[in-house]
């Protein structure tokens, strides 16, 4: 009788740690597409934030892959609603590396006088453009404006480059972007404004 | 908010419209390249996930089964060697009943003794004796020291 109902439990033990295991599998499943979701949303404009600070497509994309990697190893099990503010700061973060590193080497550069204009190769089939849905012209005209916008956004302090981007292109809120930041709500409020002041003195209203 | 603020959000709104606009456009129409390596980057970035739990599994246990070997270690240097019940059979024996030479049996039992640590010591004399002196000078030498 015993045997039969120490059998009985162990099969029952055992589905119940089958039942665990495979609810585990599927959270883990779940929690994988979510993230494989949030970087899908998040790459494009993360991408277009750090070509506008850093200049540099290829640099560009580096940093976007650090901080999807940064994310993963180190907040994947966070919240996802926490992933937004932290794949933000850690962009920004790359991103100020990025500037730092890039003084010093200009800095060693200037030291011993090799500050060469070397070209940087274009491949003509990277820079083609994506799927038309424009007409050309029509596309000239948001290429000519967005040049102009890329030009006076690099002009910004970091900070300012910071709010303004986070405000505008991501379309977080001042509360987020404070924690992005890490700086207080009045502080992102002041950066956003001189931002957008700085901005419309630099392109006019003829831009608007 | 007082007036100036609103007048001043008032003035920003259009320009703020316009950058959003423009901004989101550029960003979704990235070229084909860009895409891809965007791409890329996501699934290398996720590939750590699965690598990045296992290794927070490992992190959690590794400390417990640092613990248990040095556990195991520690109790068998507190045991030691267990000590066999009685003499057993000599080198010499062993050998001699594997069928080797007695004299090398003979050898190594001089060697293993601990009395050839002394002979070890004067092993320089002994060859010299051995090279200069026959058996039959050394006897007659010994029996004149008595």
């Amino acid at each position: 009788m015993y045997a039969m109902n120490d059998m009985a439990l162990a099969l029952n033990t055992g589905r119940i740690s089958t039942g665990l295991e495979q609810r585990r599998e599927g959270s883990t499943l779940d929690h994988s597409r979510s993230m494989d979701q949030f970087l899908a949303e998040v790459e494009k404009r993360a991408y277009r934030m750090a070509v506008i600070s850093v200049r540099n497509r290829d640099d560009a994309l580096d940093i976007v892959q650090d901080a999807m990697i940064r994310l993963v190893r180190k907040y994947a099990d966070r919240p996802g609603a926490e992933w937004r503010p932290l794949f933000y700061r850690i962009l920004n973060n790359r991103i100020l590396d990025h500037h730092r590193r890039q003084t010093i080497r200009n800095k060693m550069l200037a030291w011993f006088s090799r500050n060469e204009n070397a070209e940087e190769y274009s491949d003509p089939l990277e820079n083609a453009p994506g799927p038309a849905t424009i007409e050309p012209h029509r596309r000239m005209a948001i290429d000519d404006a967005m040049g102009s916008l890329e030009e006076a956004v690099r002009e910004l302090s970091a900070r300012q480059q910071q709010a303004f981007l986070l405000r505008t292109l991501e379309g977080l809120d001042v509360a987020t972007t404070a924690a992005t930041m890490g700086c207080s709500q009045g502080s992102v409020k002041t950066h956003y404004s001189r931002a957008v002041h700085q901005l419309r003195e630099k392109l006019g209203d003829h831009w608007l | 908010m007082n007036r100036q603020d609103e007048a001043q959000r008032g003035k920003d709104e259009p320009l703020a419209r316009k950058a959003q606009e423009l901004l989101r456009d550029s960003a979704e129409h990235l070229d084909a390249a860009t895409r891809s390596r965007l791409t890329r980057a996501r699934h290398e970035a996720l590939a750590e996930m699965g690598q990045g739990r296992r290794a927070r599994v490992f992190s959690q246990w590794a400390p417990v089964g640092m613990v248990a070997a040095t556990a195991v270690l520690a109790a068998l240097l507190w045991i030691g060697e267990p000590v066999p019940p009685g003499p057993g059979p000599d080198v010499a024996t062993v050998i001699a009943d594997r069928d080797l030479a007695p004299d090398v049996a003979t050898d190594l039992d001089l060697l293993l003794a601990e009395e050839s640590l002394e002979m070890i010591e004067d092993l320089e004399f002994f060859t010299w004796l051995d090279a200069n002196m026959s058996t039959e000078e050394l006897q007659a030498e010994l029996g004149a020291i008595g």
